[in-house]
This record gives structure tokens, C-alpha cells and sequence, in this order.
């Protein structure tokens, strides 16, 4: 069967929103649902890793497929729900997470009515991270299925033979097993349904992959789709799709020196893959990595620009595309992703892999291991094969804690009081002392929240197929989430570091150096949210002296939360034997939290939204990009390791040319130069543009460049600013 | 630290279109010329000013309280702004939650503001840029520049100066020789024409040209091209430019409207009502016409920056 892109192309975008099925491949939706259910009612008979899956199989065995014809990727399957964009949740995920949520209830429901009562509050939600997966893609491709269910098979006899298999490792095994065996059950439909199809050649590659690992990279990146359905079928959401220079590029040299594919050929399966991914609108987006160790002549970079290029010209942000950037990073890649920048991605995100091996190393992780880790999620790393995923078990407002230091303990938007009541602050160290103990409380709280559920994360969200994919829990017996990986490590994340320090700083000017004020008189204005003191909050906000901006006294503010949370968090012993990682991205909780968050001495109104990751409020970057790279100088990344990410935004007539992708670049390299742990760049695009003219107040700093002239966006006239939104938007939006 | 000090409207950092690699560039008040198109009304005057965004003011009357002068009032729940009682204190600034209220205009000594133009350093490092002088005209305030400029070749900071060349030859002069680069206007070839658009005739600016050629100081020259106004003086300026050796690169910059907000802002009339802006066709040629009158390589960067 030929494919011919351009054909192809309206088949494609919205494959699973506009989706065929094909209602005599399998069973109804109803009939699924009712079945499934009748699976999970067997918990009281069988353990339940047995049961979830059985349930994996069956949906595996009956949903209904949806081959599509366009596609050199026609692989789809029904999996119980109509398809929603975005959040597509299988009916097997929305029952396996109502048997996680109440197997927690059930154990430590103290625990989950904190937890309930910290995010009332706008704290934290401490939280078992169950969301976060990746498969040892190296595993899985050298093995596949086929091998990874020999390998499940030969442990079990082995332990068997040996008297040494235990009752959980034999239902372990058991659970494997039979998720292994779906998968390959699916591939042997998958082959079937596209030969009635007429794609012979797709047909075979499944076929084979049921018995054997792949051979080519169009059969790599079959066995990468179906892996993906699989997982994201039982919860186990696949936050990567892996290093692909690493996992591509021998297949891809492979093909070519055989001459079964061209680069054009390539290029080709890359568009229809990319499509593939894109299409199914995944939560958050699918990421892949791209490593660059390797230099500029070498196969792997020669297959990763062919890659970007493909993917630059479909002009998609999914999958995500995370970076990791080596010292031997070739020039050319980076100009590369920094031109996609330019021209509009904001998909891209860049580590150094320095800083992420050194705070690997701050957890006591050495070198060797960490070599081979994985961005995955939104700016969290993980080891594929070593690290438990729980990269985002919780995350702490620091503003919280100077809420609670002016008012003595006291919330301003609702009666929670978790941490008791103090006395006010006399002096501003006294508010500072207050403050740590806050914070240390804060940390004391979501560590022992998190490690008393973590004790029953196997009982409450086992993983069969994923632990398939690990030689560690084969070799051990132990599913992912039975500490079947060597490191048992949780992760906690600070973010609102710009509101905190804005905040602490303007509390000392007012009340503690020029006595403007009395603390309980602040207390007051913020719990009237700011009403009547509109010129002292006008003022405030105008104080140039603020996070972002390389201002000393803000940077050694900064700096000293930074490391005292790294202090209470960083190696705290997690539940079963790990370290704690700490982190500083915010993902969508400052605005989420910032809804039951108090107005803040900062300026900010009440339930407005916190100061994203670490990044200083939005509006009060005075100095621009070089006061930004100078505050975050002044933090220590390696605290970090569960990624601290930076954002670099632009105006588009700022780049242009070619000094302006040479400021992007020098930017990046300033920024690593300085000890960056991860940064994105944002050249600002006609949404952000119509944010600025909606909420002028958080973009005072949003300068427009036009032909020589500039001038602040938000003091542009409406109607000019209707201009420019018309001409950044191509005439969408005016 | 010097007894001189300076006033400037605008700093601007990160900047790629005022002289070579990554650039900060400061913006100094005062200018001798009144240009009808002139995009940086905040420059014209060498005093501080106080604008009034009337489209942004909520009328809360925060002002009112702070103003000695008795300048803002509000009437009727609204807010009325007197200019001529205003003495650009700047408190209003401060307490304006809209932010209505925008002062141009802050007073620094060489010394004070060094720091703030070395903070983008390792940008210039890294992309061969430095430090511009803009304007207004900078070299209305000489003394001031000259100081900051020895200042920055101390650090080793390359410099640039943005100037419409209506200066004495003398301060001229004595710029070249602390200054790397020069970015000059030639806005209008025609004496009398020059007059009428820019408020000097054109020989006083052409004779400058002449002097810093003579002096070997390499030029970047900017014609800000407007429909209606000097549009046709392009040929003229194009031979007038070919006569010269030390121009690096000509840059056609289309004008627009943009300014007209900051204008009412400042409560003075928008002077060049007729005004248009070239098409991209006319842009095109306008510049290959200076490319190759002059060898310049224009073309890179002369485009109309559209987003």
C-alpha cells in the first residue's frame, strides 16, 4: 500500500476525534463497561494485581479496533470511553483509579482528610505520584514483547526451581504475565485487522513484533505506538517516549546502509509517527528526548535535524521535545531548536546535563547511574530502570508561609488552622525566624503525608505491564510500585518564590524599616484585600527592588529560602528505604492554588494567581532578561533535581535575524554557563499579547519593538493594540 | 564620581537593531530637531515630563492626594489633568494603581548608571554588542556622554552613538574619538525641504557627514522613509551617501503611527497627520537603491520588522 502524505494529511490531525470503529472487531462500549465491571467485582477472590490485569487483557483482547488506512501507524484501539480530547481516560484507568483512591481511604483516611485540608488551604496537596511512567525503552526495544514475557516466564521457573518464590512474587508474576501476553495478543488483532485492511506491509511488522524485537525503525516506532497504548490503558501514564537518538538512530543506520530506507523514506515515517502522537491529544502532550552527546558528524545528529525539520514543518507542539543539552552539543542543534523557538514552538525545553548529574549526586547517586537520565512530565527527571517515578508528590506555596507569619497562624480565606497559632513578629528577624519555622513545618507535614500513603502504593496502584519492562522487578519479583527499583525516591517542589521574597521584602520596608505601618494593620489591609490602600499597593508594586531582577537584597532572599528548603527536603528518607528530591516548577498549581491563597503583602490581590515555578511575578521584571540570569544565579540547581525550569521570553521583533537567534542562543548559554538547570523559550506569541491588554497590570514590563521605536504594550492605545495582536496573530485576533 | 550628570527617558537591553551583536541602549532626553515623525516625543525635551494615559486611568483619585500642584483633580467621579500646574514631581507615578501616570525622564550621574549598562556584559561577550547611546539627540548632552563613553571603553565595552548629526562639529569631534560606531540619520538631502520637515536646513547635518567621514569613523546611516514627507529624497540622499567612505551600512526604516498614543499622552498634537508608510515593494527598492549607490548590505536588517 502507498502512502502519500499530502493525501493523507486530513486523515491524520483528528484520527482519534473523528475516529471509525470497527463495531464487529470487538465488544460495545456498553458491553466493555458492564464486563469490566464484573472483572474488578472479582477483587474479593483474586489479588488485585491479578485483576487489573485481567482487565488490561480484556480491553486488550475485545475493544474495538480502528484501523485507519491513512496511516503508515493505523494501530487504534477503543478503550471504553467515548474519546474526549485531551483527558482520555479509559473506563478500565476510571475504575482502577476509584480502587486507588479508596484503597488509600480505607488505610490511612487521617492522612487523606489532611490532605484534603492542606489543599483547602492552598498549602500542598501531598500526594502518592502514581501519574508519572516511563518504560526502560532500552528494555523494551531490545527485548520486545515476545522477550519481555520470556523473561518474566524464565524468572518464575527459576525462583520456582529454586524454592524461593514467595506468594506476592508469584502473584507478580502472575500479573506480568498475563499483561504481557494482552500486548502480544493485540499486536497478533492489530496484524489481522490491517491485512483485511490491505496493509500488508504493517500487518507483517505486527505480526512480528509479537515474537520478536524490532529490526527497522518503522518497526521501532510500531512497537513505540502500541507500547504507548498499552500503558496509558492501565494508568500508567508513558511520560517519554525515550531517548530516540539512542533508540533510533541504530535501526535507522541499519536501514539505510542496507538500503531498505532512504532519508526522504525517513522523513516520512517521522511525519506520519509525529502525527500519530499528535493526534491523540494526550494530557499535558507526549514527551520524547533528544540526548546530544554526540558530535556534529555523527549519525545521531544527522538523524535528530532530519527529525526536527520534519517536526518544525508540521507545525505541532506534540510531543513535546525535551532536550538534554551535553558539553559536546553540537552548534548546529542548538541554532536548530532555538530557530523553532523563534518561529513559534514553545514545545522545547533544554537541560544540562552537568547540573542534573551534580544534584543527582547531592542525592547520592553517582555519576555512572545518573548518566542515563530522563526528562519526563512537564520539567521533572527520573532514571529509567533505577528511579521510582514520583516526581510531583507534592508541591509547597511559600507564600503560605508569609500568610501565616503576618497573621499568626491564621488563614484569611477560610477557619483551617493546621499549624496552630503564633505570636506576631517584633522585629523582622523575629518575622524571618517565624517564617522558616513555617516552612520547616510545611516540609515536616507533606513528607510525612506523603510517606504514610506511599506505604500502600502497590495495594492501591500496582503496575504489571510497566514493571514488565524493568529487569530490576523481573530479576526481584517486585512490581514498580513494591519497590521493585533499586531507588525508592519521592519528590517535593517548592514554587511562589517571586510572591514570597516580593512579599517578605515589602513587609520589612514598610512595617520593620520605615514603620509605615504595624504588621496587624498590614494583616488587615490584606484581609480586605487591599481595599482602601490602593496607593500603598500601587506603591509596593512599583518598588524596583524585587526578585528577577538581580537586585542583591532579593537575590540573597531568594537564595536562602532556596537552600533552607533544600535543607528540610533534600535526602529526608521517603517511606520505603529512598531520599527526597526537591523541585521548582509550579506546572498549573499557581493558579490553582493561588485560588485559596490570601491577598499578599507583594501587592497581589486574593485568588489571584502565585509567581509561576521559580520564576519572579509576572510584571516585575524591571531588568529583563540579563536581571532575570543574574537573580538565578543566585540560586544552587544542583538542590534541584527534580528540575527547576527557567523561562525566557521574547518578543518576536527582538529575535529577528540573525543576532536575534544568537541572543537566543547566548541566552541559553548564559544561562548554563551560570549553572541553569533546565530552560524554555517563549518568543511571546498573540494569546500572551491579548493577556497583556486583559490584565495590564501583570505585563507593566512587556515591551514592543516596532521599527526602531518601542514602547510598553500595556500604554499603547487599544486600538494600536488591536494592531499588533491583528499582525502577531495573522489576522486572527484583533 | 563626575559632577555631570545626564537625563534619560528609556533603557532598553537585549536589543539587535541598534549597531552590532546584543546591544543595551540608552535612551537620553533633548533633541535640537522637530522632526513631523518623530517617534520618541519623550525625547524632544530635555526636562522630565509626566505622561497621562487617559485611556488607562480608572479615576480613583489616588493622584489627586499626592499632587502639591494641584494638577490632577477629579470632577464629576472623573479625572481631569492639568499640564500647565503639573511639575513633573513624579508622586503620582508612584500611587497610580492603572499606571496611568509614566514619567520620562530620570537624572543620573556617568558613575550611577555604568552599572546598570555592564549588567548585560556577558551578552555583549558573547555576540560582539555593546552599549548604544540613543535618543532624543545624545549629544545634546555632551558632557554626559563623553564621560560615559571613557567610562565604558574602560570596561572595554564596545559604543555606538544613535545621532541626528544636528551637534556642533566640535562635539562631534570629540565624540569620534571616544565612540566605535555611529549611527547617523539623514532624514531629508533638500535645504529647504529639511527646514520644513526637521527644523534646520540640511547643510549643517550634510557638513557633519562630511567631517566624520574625514575623521574615518564608520557610519551606519538610517533613512527613516515617510510617505508624503521625504520619501522622494531618497535618490538624492542615496548619491549624496556614495560620496562618502566610511558608510558601513544604509537601513531604511518605514515609518508608522505608533507614536501617535504617546503623543496625546504628553499632550502635544501629532504633527505629521499626513504621514504614511511605504509598501514593502517601494521599501524593496528604496534600499536596493542605497545598497548599491553605497556597497552597503542593508538588506538583512532593513526590512519592515513585522511580527
Amino acid at each position: 500500500m502507498k502512502f502519500d502524505f499530502v493525501r493523507d494529511l486530513p486523515f491524520l490531525r483528528h484520527e482519534y476525534r473523528d475516529a471509525e470503529w470497527d463495531t464487529s472487531s470487538g465488544v460495545s462500549p456498553e458491553q466493555m463497561q458492564e464486563d469490566l465491571k464484573k472483572i474488578f467485582e472479582n477483587e474479593e477472590k483474586k489479588p488485585y494485581p491479578i485483576v487489573l490485569a485481567d482487565a488490561f487483557s480484556y480491553v486488550l483482547n475485545n475493544g474495538m479496533l480502528g484501523i485507519n488506512p491513512h496511516s503508515m501507524f493505523p494501530d487504534k484501539l477503543f478503550n471504553g470511553v467515548v474519546y474526549e480530547p485531551v483527558a482520555r481516560a479509559s473506563y478500565l484507568e476510571k475504575l482502577s483509579t476509584e480502587h486507588y483512591r479508596d484503597a488509600l481511604e480505607k488505610r490511612v483516611p487521617y492522612v487523606r482528610r489532611m490532605r484534603e485540608l492542606s489543599a483547602a488551604t492552598g498549602l500542598a496537596i501531598p500526594d502518592l505520584d502514581v501519574w508519572h511512567a516511563i518504560f526502560d525503552w532500552h528494555e523494551l526495544t531490545e527485548n520486545g514483547f515476545a522477550g519481555l514475557l520470556q523473561r518474566v516466564l524464565d524468572k518464575k521457573k527459576e525462583k520456582e526451581k529454586s524454592g524461593e518464590l514467595t506468594e506476592r512474587q508469584e502473584i507478580f508474576y502472575r500479573s506480568a504475565e498475563i499483561a504481557d501476553r494482552a500486548v502480544i495478543s493485540y499486536l497478533l488483532r492489530l496484524s489481522d485487522a490491517a491485512g483485511k485492511a490491505g496493509m500488508e506491509e504493517v500487518s507483517r511488522i505486527y505480526a512480528a513484533l509479537a515474537v520478536r524485537p524490532p529490526e527497522t525503525l518503522y518497526e521501532v516506532l510500531c512497537l513505540q505506538h502500541v507500547a504507548l497504548t498499552a500503558g496509558e490503558l492501565a494508568r500508567e501514564r508513558i511520560r517519554s517516549l525515550g531517548p530516540v537518538d539512542q533508540i533510533w538512530t541504530p535501526y535507522y543506520v541499519r536501514d539505510i546502509r542496507s538500503g531498505r530506507l532512504t532519508k526522504d523514506g525517513a522523513a516520512e515515517l517521522f511525519r506520519y509517527f509525529i502525527l500519530k502522537i499528535a493526534a491523540e491529544e494526550r494530557y499535558a502532550n507526549q514527551p520524547l528526548c533528544i540526548s546530544t552527546d554526540w558530535s556534529e558528524d555523527s549519525d545521531e545528529c544527522g538523524l535528530m535535524l532530519l527529525f526536527l525539520d520534519v517536526y518544525q514543518s508540521l507545525k505541532t507542539e506534540n510531543p513535546k521535545l525535551h532536550v538534554r543539552c551535553s558539553d559536546r552539543m553540537p552548534e548546529a542543534v542548538l541554532k536548530k531548536l532555538m530557530e523553532m523557538t523563534r518561529s513559534g514552538s514553545s514545545s522545547i525545553i533544554l537541560y544540562q546535563d552537568e547540573i542534573v548529574m551534580k544534584a543527582y549526586e547531592k542525592v547520592g547517586v553517582p555519576r555512572e547511574v545518573s548518566r542515563s537520565y530522563l526528562p519526563i512530565g512537564c520539567n521533572e527527571t527520573c532514571i529509567p530502570g533505577v528511579e521510582e517515578m514520583h516526581i510531583c508528590s507534592s508541591w509547597i506555596n511559600l507564600e503560605k508561609a508569609v500568610e501565616y507569619t503576618m497573621t499568626g497562624g491564621e488563614d484569611l480565606l477560610c477557619e483551617i488552622s493546621l499549624f496552630g497559632k503564633t505570636p506576631l513578629p517584633a522585629t523582622w528577624e523575629e518575622f524571618l525566624e517565624t517564617f522558616y519555622r513555617y516552612l520547616h513545618q510545611f516540609a515536616v507535614f507533606n513528607i510525612d503525608v506523603i510517606n504514610k500513603q506511599a506505604k500502600w502504593s502497590y495495594e492501591s496502584n500496582p503496575a504489571p505491564f510497566l514493571s514488565s519492562t524493568f529487569t530490576s522487578c523481573v530479576e526481584s519479583g517486585r512490581d514498580v510500585f513494591d519497590c521493585g527499583l533499586p531507588l525508592h525516591n519521592e519528590s517535593v517542589k517548592i514554587f511562589a518564590l517571586g510572591t514570597a521574597v516580593d512579599s517578605l521584602l515589602a513587609v520589612k520596608k514598610h512595617v520593620y524599616e520605615n514603620g509605615e505601618l504595624t504588621l496587624e494593620e498590614f494583616a488587615d489591609i490584606l484581609k480586605k484585600n487591599w481595599k482602601g490602600a490602593e496607593d500603598l499597593r500601587a506603591r509596593i508594586r512599583k518598588d524596583p527592588v524585587k526578585w528577577g531582577n538581580g537586585e542583591e537584597e532579593a537575590d540573597a532572599l531568594a537564595r536562602d529560602i532556596y537552600r533552607f528548603m533544600a535543607g528540610e527536603i533534600i535526602n529526608k528518607p521517603t517511606a520505603n528505604g529512598g531520599v527526597y528530591r526537591m523541585g521548582g516548577d509550579s506546572v498549573n498549581f499557581a493558579e490553582r492554588y493561588g485560588r485559596n491563597t490570601g491577598a499578599s503583602p507583594d501587592g497581589r490581590l486574593a485568588r489571584q494567581p502565585l509567581s509561576k515555578n521559580i520564576r519572579p511575578v509576572n510584571g516585575c521584571e524591571h531588568r529583563g532578561v540579563s536581571g532575570l540570569l543574574k537573580s538565578f544565579a543566585a540560586l544552587d540547581f544542583t538542590d534541584t533535581a527534580d528540575g527547576a525550569p527557567l523561562d525566557l521570553i521574547f518578543h518576536p521583533t527582538a529575535v529577528e535575524g540573525e543576532s536575534g537567534l544568537e541572543l537566543m542562543c547566548s541566552a541559553v548559554r548564559l544561562f548554563f554557563r551560570n549553572g541553569g538547570f533546565c530552560a524554555q523559550g517563549n518568543v511571546l506569541d498573540a494569546e500572551t499579547l491579548l493577556k497583556a491588554r486583559e490584565e495590564p497590570e501583570n505585563y507593566s514590563d512587556l515591551q514592543v519593538r516596532v521599527c526602531g521605536w518601542n514602547e510598553y504594550f500595556v500604554n499603547m492605545h487599544p486600538v494600536v493594540q488591536s494592531d499588533i495582536i491583528r499582525r502577531a496573530s495573522g489576522g486572527r485576533y484583533e | 564620581m563626575s559632577n555631570v550628570t545626564g537625563v534619560y527617558f528609556a533603557l532598553k537591553r537585549l536589543e539587535i537593531h541598534d549597531g552590532p551583536g546584543v546591544r543595551t541602549t540608552l535612551f537620553l532626553k533633548g533633541c535640537s530637531l522637530r522632526c513631523k515623525w518623530c517617534h520618541n516625543p519623550e525625547g524632544l525635551s530635555r526636562r522630565p515630563q509626566l505622561a497621562h494615559y487617559a485611556h488607562k486611568c480608572v479615576s480613583c483619585g489616588n493622584c489627586t492626594a499626592v499632587c502639591a500642584a494641584g494638577a490632577h483633580t477629579i470632577s464629576d467621579g472623573k479625572h481631569l489633568f492639568d499640564r500647565e500646574k503639573c511639575v513633573a514631581c513624579g508622586r503620582c507615578v508612584d500611587v497610580c494603581p492603572a499606571e496611568a501616570n509614566v514619567f520620562f525622564g530620570k537624572t543620573v550621574t556617568p558613575e550611577e548608571i555604568l552599572p546598570e549598562l555592564l549588567l548585560d556584559r556577558p551578552f555583549f561577550e558573547m555576540t560582539g554588542g555593546g552599549v548604544t547611546l540613543s535618543g532624543g539627540e545624545p549629544l545634546t548632552q555632551p558632557e554626559f556622554v563623553f564621560e560615559l563613553l571613557r567610562l565604558l571603553k574602560k570596561e572595554g565595552i564596545h559604543t555606538a552613538i544613535d545621532t541626528s548629526l544636528a551637534v556642533p562639529g566640535e562635539t562631534l569631534r570629540k565624540a569620534a574619538g571616544l565612540a566605535d560606531l555611529f549611527l547617523c540619520d539623514l532624514k531629508c538631502v533638500d535645504s529647504a525641504l529639511s527646514e520644513e520637515l526637521i527644523g534646520i536646513p540640511s547643510g549643517y547635518i550634510l557638513d557633519n557627514f562630511r567631517l566624520l567621514d574625514s575623521l574615518g569613523v564608520p557610519m551606519e546611516v538610517r533613512y527613516p522613509m515617510v510617505c508624503g514627507y521625504n520619501d522622494r529624497e531618497a535618490e538624492k540622499a542615496a548619491r549624496f551617501l556614495s560620496g562618502l567612505h566610511n558608510v558601513k551600512r544604509v537601513k531604511v526604516l518605514p515609518y508608522h503611527d505608533y507614536a501617535k498614543t504617546k503623543y496625546a499622552a504628553l499632550g502635544i498634537d501629532y504633527p505629521a497627520g499626513n504621514a504614511a508608510a511605504p509598501d514593502e515593494e517601494r521599501l524593496r527598492s528604496v534600499q536596493e537603491l542605497f545598497d548599491s549607490n553605497t556597497g552597503s548590505n542593508g538588506k538583512e536588517t532593513s526590512s519592515p520588522r513585522s511580527f
